[in-house]
C-alpha cells in the first residue's frame, strides 16, 4: 500500500498550492483610444492596453459600442508590401506582458458606425472577457490618423 | 549503448528497488494534470462577494452586506455619468425583475457607485428611480467603496477625456445567494430574459 | 516480480493512460484561439511600374495617366471600409503635403480604391473631406480597377468570408511616379508624415537634378 500512499501524498501535495492560486484574474484597461473617422466611412478603429494582473491567461472574447453594429479584432500584418487584415475572434492576454492595440498592429475594428467619430468625444467600449468579465471604458477620440492614445498620462489611479 | 549502461547503473543502484518510482511519476504527472485542469477551470469557481459597508442611498443608513441577508442579491457596480453600460445594464436588471413577477420580491438589486465623488444620495436616488424603485444605490466613502470593489473582484479606474472624467468599470452583474454565498454572475451581454431565467431557476432550486 | 511492483506497474499504467486523456483535454482548451482567415501571400515584383489606366475622380472627370503629365503622381491603392492602414496613409500624405509647402505643388496625390463595390464616387469624395483636398479620389470599374492593379502590380485581394464586412488585402505602398510617367520609387503608407515629406522632397531633387 505504500506506494499509494506516496503517490497521493504527492498529490495532494502538489495540488494545495495550486487551488490556491485559483483565483479570477484581474484585468486593467489602459489607453483606450480610438480615432476620429473620415465623413462617410462606415468603419472605424479603436484601440486599447490590456494589463492582466491577475495569475493565471484570461482572453478578450468580445466588445461592444453603442455608435457601431459591432466590434471585431484585427490584425493587421505588411507581408512583403501587402497590408493584410485578419479577424481574431479572441484575444490572449497573459500576465506575462500586456497586450497593446495600436495602429499597424491589431485593432477593434467598429464595423457599421452609427456615426461619425470626432476629435475630442467620448466613446463607450464595453470588453467581455472570459474570466474577468465584462468592463467598461470610455475611449478618447484623437485625430483621423493618430499615431497613439491623445492623452497618455491622463489616466488616474482610482 | 549509453542506454543500456545507464540501465546498468539504475540496476546498481540502491534506491531504485525500494522505491516506487512509477506511482510517484504518475502521482506526480497526476497531479499536474490536476493542477492544469483546476487553473483553467478556475474562472467557474470564483471567490467572489464579500463584506462591505455602504450607504443606502434610499435611507441615508449605513448598511452592510449582512442587512440584505435573506435576499437574493444583484450586484452591479457602476456610476452615474456612465454613458452606455450601465443604462443598459441597469434596463435589463429592472426588466428582469419585472418579469419574474411576484418572486421579484425575494430579489434585491444593488448599484454601488465607483464615483462618489460626484454621486451623492440625491443623485443615486434619481437616478436608480429612472430605471426601477426596487434599485437600491449604495455609496460610501472612498475606502468603502474600494473594500466593496475588492469583495467583488471589481476593476475600476478614472479616466479624464477633456475636462471630464470617466470610470474604467468591471460591468458583470453578481447574483448573491440569500446566504451571502456567490451564486452566479452575468456578462453585461446577458439580456433581461436569461437574467430573469436564470433566477428562477436558481430560486427555484432553492425549494423554499 | 514482486506484489509490491506489480501495483506499482500496474498504478503507472493506470495514471499513464489517465494523463494521456487529461492532457487532450487540457491541450484542446489551451490551443491557440487566434483563428486567421486564410489567404494567399503574394509578392509583388517592382520591375515596370505603371501605364495606362482610366478612372474616374470624385466630380466625374475621367482621369488617365495623361492628366497628370508634368507633376509627380503620388499613387494610393485602398479602400475607405479599411479601418486602420488608409487613414494612416492618408492622413500622413495629408501632413506632408503641408510640410512640404510650395514643393507640394509639383505633386498630384491620388487615392485609388480597390473595392469600387462598395467605394462609389459620393462615397469617395465624402471620405476624402476629411483628409488634405489636394487628394484626389479615383473610383473605376470592376475592369478599370483590375486594370490599374495590374499595371501597378498592385496586389489587392478580397475576402468574402465577412460577407457585407469583407476586409480586402492591398498595397502598403504609395507609388511615386516622375513627370514622365515612370515609376520612380515606392513609399510606405505607414511611413511618419515628418519623413515622408523628407524622402518626397529628395526624391523629386535627385530626380529633377538629374535631368
Amino acid at each position: 500500500m505504500r506506494p499509494i500512499v506516496a503517490a497521493l501524498a504527492i498529490a495532494i501535495g502538489t495540488l494545495a498550492p495550486a487551488s490556491a492560486m485559483a483565483e479570477s484574474s484581474s484585468m486593467a484597461v489602459e489607453h483606450a483610444w480610438a480615432r476620429a473617422t473620415p465623413k462617410a466611412a462606415t468603419t472605424g478603429a479603436a484601440y486599447v492596453t490590456l494589463v492582466n494582473n491577475g495569475t493565471g491567461d484570461d482572453r478578450l472574447v468580445g466588445a461592444s459600442t453603442p455608435v457601431a453594429e459591432k466590434v471585431q479584432f484585427h490584425s493587421e500584418t505588411n507581408e512583403n508590401g501587402v497590408m493584410k487584415m485578419r479577424q481574431l475572434l479572441t484575444l490572449d492576454v497573459s500576465p506575462a506582458a500586456p497586450v497593446v492595440l495600436k495602429p499597424g498592429g491589431i485593432h477593434m475594428m467598429l464595423v457599421g458606425l452609427k456615426q461619425q467619430l470626432k476629435e475630442g468625444q467620448a466613446l463607450p467600449l464595453t470588453l467581455t472577457f472570459e474570466k474577468a468579465g465584462s468592463i467598461g471604458t470610455t475611449a478618447r477620440v484623437g485625430k483621423i490618423g493618430a499615431m497613439e492614445d491623445p492623452d497618455p498620462h491622463a489616466d488616474g489611479g482610482e | 549503448m549509453s542506454r543500456i549502461e545507464e540501465t546498468d547503473h539504475a540496476g546498481q543502484g540502491r534506491m531504485s528497488l525500494h522505491w516506487p518510482w512509477g506511482p510517484l511519476l504518475g502521482g506526480m504527472m497526476f497531479a499536474t494534470v490536476i493542477a492544469s485542469i483546476l487553473w483553467l477551470h478556475r474562472s467557474q469557481t470564483p471567490f467572489v462577494g464579500g463584506p462591505f459597508e455602504l450607504i443606502n442611498a434610499a435611507t441615508g443608513r449605513q448598511v452592510s452586506d449582512q442587512d440584505f441577508r435573506g435576499k437574493w442579491l444583484l450586484v452591479f457596480f457602476g456610476y452615474t455619468h456612465c454613458p452606455d453600460l450601465c443604462p443598459t445594464t441597469l434596463s435589463n436588471i429592472a426588466e428582469s425583475i419585472t418579469q419574474l413577477g411576484r418572486l421579484a420580491a425575494r430579489v434585491q438589486p444593488l448599484f454601488i457607485t465607483v464615483d462618489p465623488e460626484r454621486d451623492t444620495q440625491q443623485v443615486l436616488v434619481d437616478y436608480t428611480g429612472a430605471f426601477d424603485h426596487r434599485i437600491v444605490g449604495l455609496f460610501g466613502s472612498a475606502g468603502q467603496v474600494a473594500a466593496a470593489a475588492r469583495a467583488y473582484r471589481v476593476y475600476y479606474a478614472k479616466r479624464m477625456i477633456g475636462d471630464e472624467y470617466y470610470m474604467d468599470h468591471t460591468g458583470t452583474i453578481y447574483a448573491v445567494r440569500p446566504d451571502g454565498t456567490y451564486a452566479t454572475s452575468f456578462l453585461s451581454t446577458a439580456g433581461s430574459s436569461e437574467i430573469a431565467k436564470s433566477l428562477r431557476q436558481l430560486i427555484g432550486n432553492d425549494g423554499k | 516480480m514482486t506484489r509490491g511492483m506489480k501495483w506499482a506497474l500496474g498504478l503507472l499504467l493506470v495514471f499513464l493512460v489517465f494523463d494521456a486523456v487529461a492532457l487532450t483535454i487540457v491541450l484542446r482548451a489551451r490551443r491557440s484561439s487566434v483563428v486567421a482567415l486564410s489567404g494567399k501571400v503574394v509578392r509583388s515584383g517592382t520591375a515596370a511600374i505603371g501605364g495606362p489606366f482610366a478612372l474616374t475622380a470624385a466630380d466625374g472627370h475621367t482621369v488617365t495617366e495623361q492628366t497628370y503629365r508634368g507633376k509627380w503622381m503620388v499613387i494610393y491603392f485602398g479602400y475607405t471600409f479599411c479601418p486602420d492602414a488608409c487613414p494612416t496613409a492618408l492622413s500622413n500624405m495629408s501632413i506632408a503635403l503641408q510640410k512640404l509647402g510650395r514643393e507640394a505643388d509639383k505633386i498630384q496625390p491620388l487615392f485609388i480604391t480597390v473595392d469600387p463595390k462598395r467605394d462609389t464616387r459620393q462615397v469617395m469624395s465624402a471620405y476624402l473631406e476629411s483628409f488634405d483636398h489636394r487628394i484626389v479620389g479615383l473610383v473605376g470599374t470592376q475592369g478599370q480597377t483590375d486594370a490599374v492593379a495590374r499595371a501597378y502590380r498592385v496586389y489587392f485581394e478580397l475576402h468574402k468570408e465577412g460577407g457585407d464586412n469583407y476586409l480586402v488585402d492591398h498595397s502598403a505602398y504609395f507609388y511615386l511616379m516622375g513627370p514622365d510617367g515612370k515609376f520612380v520609387d515606392v513609399v510606405e503608407g505607414a511611413t511618419p508624415s515628418d519623413q515622408m515629406a523628407d524622402q518626397l522632397r529628395k526624391l523629386i531633387d535627385e530626380q529633377s537634378s538629374q535631368d
